[in-house]
């Protein structure tokens, strides 16, 4: 059993977030590539109490999404370990930092944080607020700096397009807005605790059945795709490195496979209307040697 | 009647720029940076704190100019609100949540609530969250990435 899947089955709730990816070999394939993530607009959400004013996922502040994000990734480094590469995480952390001052959120709550975890499976994760995640198995298939940069925007991209926040059922977050409802509290009774832990609770299992179990929509994978390409354009990498890393995904599986396969849309979907959006946007770009070199320097094999 | 419409549209007029002049924000995530100029790679003149609250100078593209004691600097417009806010405290990056965090919070999921949660789920790694969150990249690491990689940043966030 993959160890995504083991998240799947031991923690009914684990909002792991967005994926591109796909697991080594037919059967292990299991995307968990999405993210749960946020929106630029998230300076709106009612800050303010008030059941009244509070009716969506749209509504929870940075501060609520940071807390979602924090349970999601202690799930998740609950089944996976770090890689244990100082050198490497700091390298994947500092190009996770440049590519998210290019987003529509450079600043979340507890700021973002890019980690490689210790594991064959391909796959990559985003946590709510920006706690993202890539395995070893993934990183190993990025030839370049390029390909690597199409990763980590597109799990940006989960994040900022607030995907995983949305899976919340509504009535969790009704019955929460409720509780929050009352006037201001300096602690939590014993009883509101509860209901609002069992929202809390119930909130990370929504998130995680979408992203392991029914996948994210194709609608949903195509634009974290198409904010992937806008966000390595602006950083300064090149698009282009979104169909490769697609192309090269491509290879790694096919239709009726389980996992990544049978959630969410084939490589060679995303990469036609990836093509298509790099294009119609006009977002050209160039490779520089100095990024593959140093990629190169950095690669796992 | 033409009198009554100007002294109307001059109360209007005289009523915006009042509330223009006093707007305030106030900062909405831990710490946001206050840059010299109105882009992610400029560099950081000061750090503004969760529930901070500045005055406005002025707004445009996607930021807003406030002033500090090192000078004017731009906040990004995601990491402050111009409502009114009661924030929680945060848990420190790498820290605990403990009775003073639980006693400040206010509303939300909170602090109080993650330390019920994390009861409920002892599997959980908690602790691994934290040394994540430990991570960082400074504007110098930043710069530096930048420069070896020969990137040409082509802008900011929209």
């Amino acid at each position: 059993m993959s160890a995504a899947r083991r998240l799947a089955v031991l923690i009914p709730g684990v909002a792991v977030a967005g994926a591109l990816l796909l697991a080594p070999g037919s059967t292990r394939a299991l995307d968990l590539f999405k993210a749960v993530g946020t929106v630029v607009e998230h300076q709106d959400a009612i800050i303010k109490s008030g059941a009244a004013l509070r009716k969506g996922f749209a509504d929870l502040t940075p501060q609520e999404e940071y807390y979602l994000g924090r349970a999601v990734a202690a799930q998740i480094l609950g089944q996976f370990k770090p890689l244990d590469d100082d050198g490497r995480t700091r390298y994947l952390n500092t190009f996770g930092q440049v590519l998210t001052r290019a987003s529509g959120r450079p600043e979340t709550f507890g700021g973002w944080h890019f980690i490689l975890l210790d594991t064959d499976e391909v796959n990559a994760f985003a946590a709510p607020g920006g706690f993202v995640f890539v395995t070893r198995g993934l990183y190993t298939v990025c030839a370049t700096e390029e390909q690597l940069a199409a990763v980590l925007a597109h799990e940006i991209g989960h994040v900022t397009l607030r995907h995983g926040l949305g899976a919340i059922k509504n009535e969790r977050l009704t019955e929460a807005f409720t509780i929050l409802g009352t006037e201001a509290v300096k602690e939590y009774s014993s009883a509101q605790l509860s209901q609002l832990t069992a929202a809390f609770e119930g909130s990370i299992n929504d998130i995680a059945n979408k992203m392991i179990v029914s996948g994210y929509s194709q609608g949903q994978e195509f634009a974290a795709d198409a904010e992937a390409a806008h966000v390595a354009w602006r950083a300064g990498y090149n698009p282009a490195g979104l169909t490769e890393f697609l192309t090269a995904l491509s290879a790694k599986g096919k239709k009726g496979d389980k996992g990544f396969f049978s959630t969410h849309p084939l490589p060679k979907e995303r990469l036609e209307k990836a093509a298509a959006a790099i294009k119609s946007d006009k977002l050209a770009g160039e490779t520089a040697p100095a990024r593959t070199q140093r990629f190169a320097t950095f690669a796992l094999r | 009647m033409k009198r009554l419409l100007t002294t109307v549209l001059a109360a209007i007029l005289v009523t915006g720029v009042a509330f223009a002049a006093t707007q305030t924000v106030t900062v909405i995530v831990k710490k946001a940076s206050i840059r010299r100029d109105r882009q992610f790679y400029a560099p950081t003149i000061a750090e503004a704190q969760l529930g901070e609250t500045f005055k406005v100078q002025e707004r445009g593209s996607g930021w807003v100019k406030v002033g500090t004691k090192s000078g004017a600097g731009w906040l990004h417009e995601t990491s402050v609100t111009a409502k009114e806010v009661a924030v929680s405290s945060a848990v420190p990056a790498g820290g605990k949540v403990d009775d003073r965090d639980v006693a400040n919070a206010s509303k939300g999921f909170n602090p109080q609530v993650e330390s019920a949660y994390r009861k409920k789920n002892p599997t959980a790694n908690f602790a691994a969250v934290d040394r994540m969150e430990k991570l960082e990249a400074n504007d110098s690491a930043v710069q530096s990435f930048v420069a070896e990689g020969n990137i040409e940043q082509r802008g900011a966030g929209k």
